[in-house]
Parts: structure tokens; sequence; C-alpha cells
């Protein structure tokens, strides 16, 4: 399946207005406003790396020849 | 996107990326030491720890800290005065003329509360300062900041490229594959998109504010030609100075005149952020914005008298919004932490995007490179 622009982008576009957000946040306020752009800024990295480790330790286990391992 | 245009932003990828890559990559990583630079100065730091005041200790006169800086160091100026009001400690700098070249003179450090004084010391390169010089104009000056400068625009420039060509790429994976056991190569490819993707906004912002900050010296120079000759321009041909009013009185001036903003440093009369005949008194507010800005006041320092006192302009608030945001220090220590991950995700992907370059010279010597066919997964 050729995948669109919407379906390209959509994950890129959520993980970049985080960012957004989060490099404003702490500008414009402190308190919650800083843990706000932590999270922002962080949680992305954390999660994508984490469903990475995931998939590929779930794939060894079912498919050793797996070719690919979305995330 | 036609062939011929994507093998055109291909090229525009390829080369802006290849002209930066090595300044970048020192950028990350003298950039990953500087973020820290406040925790890593105060393990060095040789100063003892402030002592405790009671909370009505009485207010220090900040003319008897200028007499005692210059007792120490009886042939030396003042030249300015630092109260970061987030510090304990302020410090007088003194050198043997107003306008010295850059490492002459000495600093006096004070407790600002006690108004205990500290032995001058000349101004050290330790370390830190050698990783900051390499960080801003690889020990060259103006030329060294407009250097890095245009490396900048060569990210942004590789960034936009490399979106596009991030495209066909993903015409047929679902975000954030990596296809391992096909080969290293194409591992790494994958790895270079989805880490690039990941850290693209950071990138690009720490990106175009540095590139503000190079302009640093220029936008001082505008300035200074600029609202701060306007400002002023009625002393243009007063007589020089033969005595200074007190600087203690110019401080109550400028709090009286801004009750709302608090003093971070002054210039002296004859220095280059001030005019032959004030105090610049530099203030700055206390709400998360107003902090990250200054704001002038001008006071004569033969009578102690506010003359003027304005907003900067905005290409000197752009500038100083962009530090902030260049350097990661707005959000305390767990937003430094994000700014270093961020930096070494970077520092991947620089790696991986030579990689990719070398070995796909290896494997086809010499020949025109074809558009990477992502697409066929």
């Amino acid at each position: 399946m050729r995948r669109g622009l919407w379906m390209i982008f959509r994950w890129p576009l959520l993980i970049g207005l985080l960012a957004t957000l989060g490099l404003l946040s702490a500008l414009l306020g402190d308190g919650l406003y800083d843990v706000v752009s932590w999270l922002a800024l962080g949680m992305p990295l954390i999660i994508v790396g984490a469903v990475r480790v995931w998939r590929q330790k779930r794939l060894r286990h079912q498919a050793p020849e797996a070719q690919r391992v979305p995330l | 996107m036609t062939r011929q245009a994507l093998k055109y932003w291909y090229l525009v990828h390829k080369w802006t990326s290849l002209v930066c890559t090595l300044f970048l990559l020192l950028l990350c990583l003298t950039g990953l030491p500087l973020i820290f630079h406040e925790e890593i100065e105060a393990i060095f730091d040789s100063h003892p720890a402030p002592k405790a005041l009671p909370v009505d200790a009485p207010a220090i006169d900040y003319d008897k800290v200028i007499a005692g800086a210059l007792a120490a160091r009886p042939d030396e100026v003042v030249r300015f005065v630092g109260l970061e009001p987030d510090d304990a400690y302020g410090a007088v700098f003194t050198g043997k003329t107003l306008i010295p070249p850059p490492l002459d003179g000495h600093v006096h450090l004070f407790d600002k509360r006690s108004g205990e004084l500290f032995a001058p010391e000349p101004p050290e390169t330790d370390f830190m300062d050698v990783v900051l010089r390499l960080h801003t104009d690889l020990f060259i000056g103006l030329p060294g900041y407009l250097l890095l400068g245009t490396m900048g625009l060569l990210l942004v420039a590789s960034l936009v490229s490399g979106v596009v060509v991030y495209t066909p790429f993903m015409r047929k994976l679902e975000f954030a594959t990596v296809r391992t056991g096909r080969s290293r190569r194409l591992q790494w490819l994958d790895l270079h998109n989805v880490l690039g993707m990941v850290t693209l906004v950071w990138v690009m912002v720490v990106g175009v504010t540095g590139v503000i900050n190079t302009l640093a010296l220029p936008i001082v120079g505008l300035w200074q030609n600029g609202q701060l000759a306007e400002m002023t321009a009625p002393y243009k041909n007063a007589p020089p100075l033969k005595t200074l009013a007190s600087l203690h009185g110019a401080l109550e001036t400028a709090r009286a005149a801004a009750p709302e903003l608090e003093p971070v440093f002054v210039a002296f009369p004859g220095t280059l952020f001030s005019s032959q005949h004030h105090y610049a008194v530099f203030m700055r507010g206390k709400t998360p914005v107003s902090s990250k800005l200054l704001k002038p006041a001008l006071i004569d320092a033969q009578t102690g008298q506010l003359t003027d006192m304005r907003d900067m302009p905005l290409y000197v608030r752009a500038l100083l919004i962009s530090q902030p945001l260049h350097f990661g220090d707005y959000g305390r220590l767990p937003l430094k932490i994000v700014w270093a991950v961020l930096d070494m995700i970077a520092i991947v992907v620089l790696g991986s995007g030579v990689y990719l370059w070398w070995g796909r010279r290896r494997l086809v010597p010499g020949a025109e490179p074809a558009v990477e066919q992502g697409t066929r997964a």
C-alpha cells in the first residue's frame, strides 16, 4: 500500500507539536510549566525507544527470521 | 514529486550536510558539557559557600565595595559591576583602561549581602572556557562566529531537504520501522530517518537560535550605534566627567524608576555599554519571560539623576530570548538532561549520515548516486 502524506507524517507531526510545546512551556512559566517541558520533550524519546526494544524482543521470540521490525 | 525533483532535493541534503557535519559534530560534542556548565563550575568553584546572615542584616553599601576593589588594584579602573540576582556573589570588573583587550584586568567577587570582597583574580582560561571558545568562535573572533552561523544555516537547509527526501522512503513503511537482518546499511538508514524525525523540531530550534547567537556582536554594535547613541545624544558635547556620583545612589535611582525590575549589571561611564557620562544600569524582570529580557536605565554619573530608560529594540530582544532556547537552561536540571539526550541523538544522526554517504560511495565508486530505493521494502 502506498501511504499518503498524512499517514507518513502523522507521528512526526505529533512529536513535532509536542516538542514545540515543550520548548515553549518552560520559557513561559515556572513550576508545572517546567514539568510539561520535560515530559513533552522527553516522553517521545522514551516511548519510541521502549516500543522498539519491546517489539524487537517479541519478534525474536515469535519469528526469529523476521526481516522487518516495525518500531 | 517527480523523480528529477527528488534527486535535486537529495543532492541538497547530501551537500549541505557534508559541508556542515564536521562543524556540527564539534558543536554537539562541545555543547554537551556546556549544557551543564553551571553544575560543572559549581564543582570546581574554590570560593566558600556564602555565610548565613540574619534576615535583618543591613543592606550593603556598593560604594564601599567599589572602593575596596579599587584599593586592591590601585592601577585599575572599574568597568562593570555584575549583580546577577540568582547568585549570592556579585562581581566588580576592573581593568587598566575602560576598553581593554578581552583578557586584561581582574574580577573581584563579593558577597552581595555582607559586602565582603574576595581577592582579585585575573580572568582565567580553564577547560570550560576552551570548550566555550570552540563552541562559539573557534578562537578567531567574529569570523569564527560567522563561520559557525553559516554552518547553522546549512543545517537548516539540510533539515528541510531531509524531510523532503524522507517522504518516499516511508511510502510503504510504518513510522519508526527499523529493518534489521537485511543489511547493516538499511538498518542505519532507518535509524537515521527515525532519529532525525524524532529530534527534528529541537534541532531546528537549537540551530536557528544558535545562528541568532552568532550574530551577538553585530547586534550589540547595532544597539550601541542606534538606541544607545540616541539615548545619550544630549550628552554628546558635554565636558568630560571629573568625579563619579555614587554607584549606590545610581542603583537606588534605577530601582525606584522600575520597582518591578532588578539590576543585573552596571556599565560604568566610558565603557562600550554606556556613554562617557552615564552609569548604564541593566535591569530585568522577575517573571519567567521578563527575566530573559534587559532594560537599561541611564543614570547621569555626575548628578545621579535618571536621564532615560527604554525597552531594548526588537532585534536585541530576539537575541535575548533565543539564548535560553539555545542553552536549555530555563527549565531546571531535568530540562538540561533532556537537552543532553537530544544532543547525543543528534550526534548519532550526524554519524549515521556520514556512514550512509561513505557506504554508498564504496558501493558505487564514481557513479552518480540514484535516489535511494526506500520504497522497495
